[in-house]
Formats: C-alpha cells, structure tokens, sequence
C-alpha cells in the first residue's frame, strides 16, 4: 500500500494540475501536498524495511535495504525541490521571465519525473526498471530545455541523444542478462531475485560482455567519465530544483541497476572484475571532475562537476569493497543532502545576481546573509571537511583503498585536495568582496530558504548522529554484496 | 530450411542492411523510407515468430510496433521535415569510404571471438544474432557520425530497432505490460525529440550538431 502510495500521489498530483489550470496555488500545494505523501510513505518504508528487511507489493514491488535508503533519500530531496520550486517559480513569474502556462508545466513534469523515479526505485523487474530510467530522462527534457534559450536547447538535446544511447546500451546488456537467465528461470515475470537465483548456472564470458553494457549503459545515467558530458551542460541549464533533483537524487536511481547486476555478476565471475571496473571509471570521473573545476566560469556547472566528483567516490567505495561498500552507502545519502541544498541555493544567487557567472556575483554574504552562510556550509560539507558526514564517508573508502589498492588511493586523495583548493578559489570570490551595482539586500521568501535549511540541518544531524533505522539499514544493504 | 526461419532471416538481414544503407544516403526522406523498411521488418519477425509460437501478446505487439513505428513515426517525421523544409541531411565526421570501412570493421568485430560468447547462446540463430549485433553497433556509428541532429534520431531509432530484433530472436518475451511499456517509451521518445528538433531548428537556423556551441567549460 505504500509503495502504491508513492506511486500515485504524483499522478493525482498531475490529474489535479490538469484541471485547475490556472489556478496556480492549488497546483503549488497539490505538488507539496504529493510530495510530503511520498516523504512520509517513504519514511515508512524505510522504517518497515529496517524491522522486517523488505517491503512488498504483490511480486511486482518491492522495496529491499538498498533500495529503502534511495526511497528516502528521493522524497527529501523531492519534497525540498518542490517547496523551493514555490518559490522559485513564483519570483520568476513575478519578473515577467516565465508565464503562467510554463510554470504549470513545470509542476506537472516535476510530478512525472517523480512518478518516474519512483517507479524505478520499487520494480522488481528489470525492463520495467530500464523503461523508468528512460521516463526520468523523458520527463527531464523539457525541464532543462525550460528557459527556451538556445543553451538551454542546446544542453536538452545533448540530454536527450547521449543519455538515450547510453539507455539503448543499458537495454542490450539486460537483454543478455535476461537471455542467459530465461532457460533456467519459470516464471513469466522476471525479477532481480529470480535471475540471482539462478546466477550460479550462468555462462561468465557472457555475463562479464553484459555488465560492461551496463555499466557503460547506465554508467552514463550516472554521469561517469567519459561518458559524461552531457551532464554540465544539463545540470546547469536546467531551473535550481530541478537540478537539485538531478543531481541528488536521478544520479542514485542511475546507479542502482549497476549495483544490482553487480551483485547478479559477482555470483557469477567473482568480486574482483565489477570492482576493477568501478575502480577505473571511478578513478577517470574524480581526476577529470578534479581538473575541470578549477576552469569553471559558472557556479552551477561548479556543482555539476561536484557531482560527478561525488558518484566517482561513490563507485571507488564499491570498487574498493569491504568498509567501502557502506562508506559508499553512506556517501550518497550524504551527498545527495548537500548537493540538492546547494543547488537550491544556487538558485538564489541566481535570482540576486541574474547571472551563472562567478565574476558576475561578488559580495553574495551583504546582499543574501542567510543563502551565503548556507552555500559556506554546504561547500565545507562537499569539500568533505570534517565534522560533515561526507568527510567521514571519504575517509572511509580511503581507507578501504588503503587496504586493498594502496597505489590507487594517493590518486584519489591529490584528486580530493585540487577539488577544495578548486572550491574554495571559487566560492570565496562569490561570497566575499564589495558589493556591486543596486541590488537590494535581502532573501526573496521563505520558501526559497527554509528547504536548503531543512536538507543541511538533516545533514548536519546525520552527520552527528545516524539513526539507528538508517543504520540498520546500511548495514543490510551491505551484506545484499557480502553474498 | 524451414520457412519460418528463412522469413526471420530475410527480415534480420533487411534489419541490418537498413542500418548500414542510412550511412549512405544523405536526403532526410530517404531516411525515414529506410527507417520504415526497418521497423516493418522488425514488426514482420515479431509477427512470424508469434504466429509460429501461438503467443498472442507477441502478434499484439507485432501489431503495435506496425503501427507506431512503420505507420506513425514516418508520417510524424514526413510533416517535419516538410514544414522545417529539412530535406538534406548534413555531413558526416568521416567520409563515405572510411565511414564503410568503419561499418566493414564493426561487422567483423561481432565475428570475432570477442562476440562469440553472446552469439554462442543462440545456436539455431547465430549467424543471424551476429548480423544482429552488427545492426546495432552500426546504428551506434551513425548516431556518431553524423553532424545532423534529424539522423542522430533515426540512428538511435535504427539502434532500438536492432535491439527489438535481438531480443525477439533471444526469445525473451515479456509479459505484454512491459513490453507495451516499450514501445510507449518509443512512441514518447519520437514526439519529444520531434518537438526538440523544431526547437533546436528555430534557435539555431540549422540542424547541424556543429552550430550548437552554446556551452562550453
């Protein structure tokens, strides 16, 4: 019942913007009222699946340890996009920027692209799996290609023709998967847990061949390197929230058919080839992330390297395995809360500054005290300086890479240490410095601060204090590769 | 040999002499007449192999994918490109002799032993599966290859192609939910990167990929 929960708040959502048209607050609200469903089903889930390990409806959803913690993860991130987008869009229309007509589209494709995402957190099977990810990037098209600029289209299309290539990739090796595992499997429906079942009768060479589909597939869902770049362009084109949904939470739904058919391959060929892979597009992804943002001339493609930056140290943590397995866990939840944060607030210096441009944004803290003072937090929290969660999970998969490839890790640190330096170069430009022109001083509303503020406070919780369901849950999703 | 297996066998090989014939021609129209050559070849082998098995799911979605994609797609694509007036399909990175080579090259890829495991699978099928993977890796190229935007979408269409053919001679059957799920991704697929184009077309003047150079680091 909750996963239907999930499933179909959004699309009342959808059904209730369709006929109230034009009356713009009962389309905000039914968006936010969907969306603090989902959060609150999704807290549920992830409660039921601590007690009891998995959550299921019917044979066709279900929701594991891993999955659990990304469910909760997409409804934070969901619902803080969607009550900024309130504001955000209300500013933009109070400018002249969007029209009525845009702005309801905007919450109907946000719906969609959360329906979608949903969709593909609790199938069982992997088509359906394949065809959600495929909605997401669907849905997002016309989310990047919303200001109608030709940047905007520019980065829509690139979206569209490199993720669908990658996608169609992604389709050939769970077709090879699929072919390998129907002779032994009967059962019209297919599931990860019937192809894992019968894992241990698969042909390896074939299986090996198919992971590398996938990996490069959805590897490109992902934003790795090299396959990644559409993702900048993406990121940074699209409205904040969107990329705020984009990068904390579309870049986990990308990984877990990986991690899956990682846990599928390792029953077949062994640990140590998924691993390998992941170290190497893990390795490329953090040294290219590390250069290119030192050049950024854009704060949000900033945040869009950041982010490939992040799933790379995610990958190295499932490269590396052992600790690195739940330090990676760990990592997305920790990243995904700062970067959504960051976006949002983004989106701020946006609205002040009218431009993408670092040199154009200098004295951000007299003109926006509060946004600065969070943007500072949330560059501490993703250059991972301690005492944030995400240095601990860092410190982690270094470690775990210390144990198991001690000539790769020194790689990865120097890797680390040019992102600050390149961060914080960046950032303190934007933040400190004489104020330029007449702009007032000044938030634009409550709802286009409070939900950063929400996301960095649970951040900097969990970064104090874990509880023990999430806990719980790492630490069964850990032992789902310890099989 | 049997005649069903003929029929499958014409129809693959018409698969993967579409996807190589797109590398060739450079008229838009031209494309999209090779385009549904190919999708009615796919639908033909979906409709013969559900003929052959009694599977009524596999004849509906023989059905469908006619209708989306040899009846719909191309007419969707004929309006285009007559209302943008898009008749020329624009140049290639590589030229036609090394683009030939290249196709030459991929098709010797799948026969080598690199490929044989996947095509080992299926041994009543496997010189058929072998065109098959061709199919879909040259369609790649295309996608590569070509600077224009309107035959970036009909190689990732060629590419979709190639892998419902693969699939349908792997026997992997869905049940019909899914696989309709496909094709209704397909059909979105087709009308939001339709719109996309006339997008990209009233921004930039042109559908060439190289006038897009908007972003950069």
């Amino acid at each position: 019942m909750l996963i239907l929960i999930l499933l179909i708040a959004p699309a009342i959502a959808t059904i209730i913007t369709l006929i109230f048209r034009n009356n713009l607050k009962v389309i905000e609200y039914s968006a936010l009222i969907s969306a603090g469903t989902q959060l609150t089903a999704a807290l549920l889930i992830a409660n039921t699946v601590a007690g009891a390990q998995s959550y299921s409806l019917l044979p066709y959803f279900q929701a594991d340890s891993l999955s659990a913690i990304l469910i909760l993860i997409t409804s934070l991130v969901g619902f803080a996009s969607v009550a900024y987008n309130i504001g955000y869009m209300r500013e933009e229309l109070k400018r002249g920027v969007l029209g009525q007509s845009r702005t309801r589209q905007s919450y109907i494709l946000i719906n969609l692209f959360l329906l979608a995402m949903f969709l593909g957190l609790t199938t069982t099977n992997p088509i359906i799996t394949w065809i959600s990810i495929e909605a997401t990037t669907l849905s997002t098209v016309f989310l990047i290609s919303f200001y109608n600029k030709p940047s905007a289209t520019e980065a829509a299309w690139k979206y569209l023709v490199i993720n669908s290539v990658g996608l169609m990739l992604a389709f050939l090796g769970t077709i090879i998967y699929l072919a390998c595992a129907t002779p032994f499997i009967h059962s019209d429906f297919i599931t990860w847990e019937n192809i894992l079942s019968v894992s241990s009768s698969l042909n390896p060479d074939v299986i090996s061949m198919a992971f590398i589909f996938i990996l490069i597939g959805y590897g490109t869902k992902v934003g790795l390197a090299p396959m990644h770049s559409w993702l900048p362009d993406a990121h940074s084109q699209a409205p904040s929230p969107i990329s705020a949904i984009l990068s904390g939470a579309l870049l986990n739904i990308g990984l877990l058919p990986i991690l899956r058919f990682k846990i599928i391959t390792d029953n077949v060929v062994g640990q140590n080839f998924t691993q390998n892979l992941f170290i190497f597009f893990g390795v490329i992804s953090i040294v290219l992330a590390s250069f290119a943002i030192f050049r950024q001339a854009s704060y949000k493609r900033l945040l869009a390297y950041s982010s490939i930056e992040h799933m790379a140290v995610v990958l190295l943590g499932f490269g590396f395995g052992g600790l690195g397995i739940y330090a990676g866990l760990l990592h997305m939840i920790y990243h995904s809360l700062a970067k959504s944060a960051m976006f949002l607030l983004s989106g701020n210096i946006l609205l002040k500054f009218e431009s993408e441009k670092i040199r154009n944004v200098v004295g951000a803290m007299g003109l926006l005290p509060k946004t600065s003072i969070l943007f500072i937090i949330g560059f501490l929290a993703l250059t991972g300086v301690p005492p944030f969660g995400l240095f601990l999970s860092e410190f982690y998969i270094i470690l775990a890479g210390i144990q198991t490839h001690p000539w790769i890790t020194p790689i990865v640190v120097f890797a680390l240490a040019l992102i600050f330096f390149g961060f914080f170069k960046q950032i303190s430009t934007m933040m400190f410095g004489s104020m330029q022109g007449e702009e007032t001083r000044g938030e634009y509303s409550k709802w286009t601060v409070i939900p950063p503020l929400i996301l960095l406070s649970i951040l900097i919780f969990f970064s104090l204090i874990l509880p023990e369901q999430i806990q719980t849950l790492l630490k069964n999703a850990v032992l789902l590769f310890n099989q | 040999m049997d005649t069903n297996l003929q029929l499958l066998s014409i129809f693959q090989l018409t698969v993967f002499l579409c996807s190589v014939l797109m590398h060739i021609l450079r008229k838009n129209s031209s494309l999209i007449l090779i385009y549904l050559l190919q999708s009615l070849s796919v639908a033909l082998m979906l409709l013969i192999l559900g003929i052959n098995q009694g599977s009524i799911s596999l004849i509906l979605v023989g059905m469908i994918t006619a209708l989306v994609k040899v009846i719909g797609a191309p007419i969707f694509f004929s309006r285009l490109i007559n209302r943008q007036q898009l008749a020329i399909s624009t140049t290639t990175y590589l030229n036609t002799p090394i683009t030939l080579g290249f196709i030459l090259g991929l098709t010797a890829l799948v026969q080598s032993y690199i490929f044989a495991p996947i095509i080992s699978l299926f041994p009543q099928f496997q010189q058929l599966m072998a065109f098959s993977l061709s199919g879909i890796l040259i369609s790649l190229f295309l996608v590569i290859n070509r600077r224009g935007v309107f035959s970036q979408l009909i190689g990732i269409l060629s590419f979709e192609n190639g892998l419902v053919a693969f699939s349908t001679l792997a026997g992997i059957e869905q049940i019909l939910a899914v696989e309709i799920g496909v094709l209704f991704n397909i059909l979105l697929w087709i009308v939001i990167s339709s719109v996309l184009i006339t997008l990209i077309y009233s921004h930039f003047g042109s559908l060439n990929t190289t006038e897009m150079n908007k972003l950069k680091d």
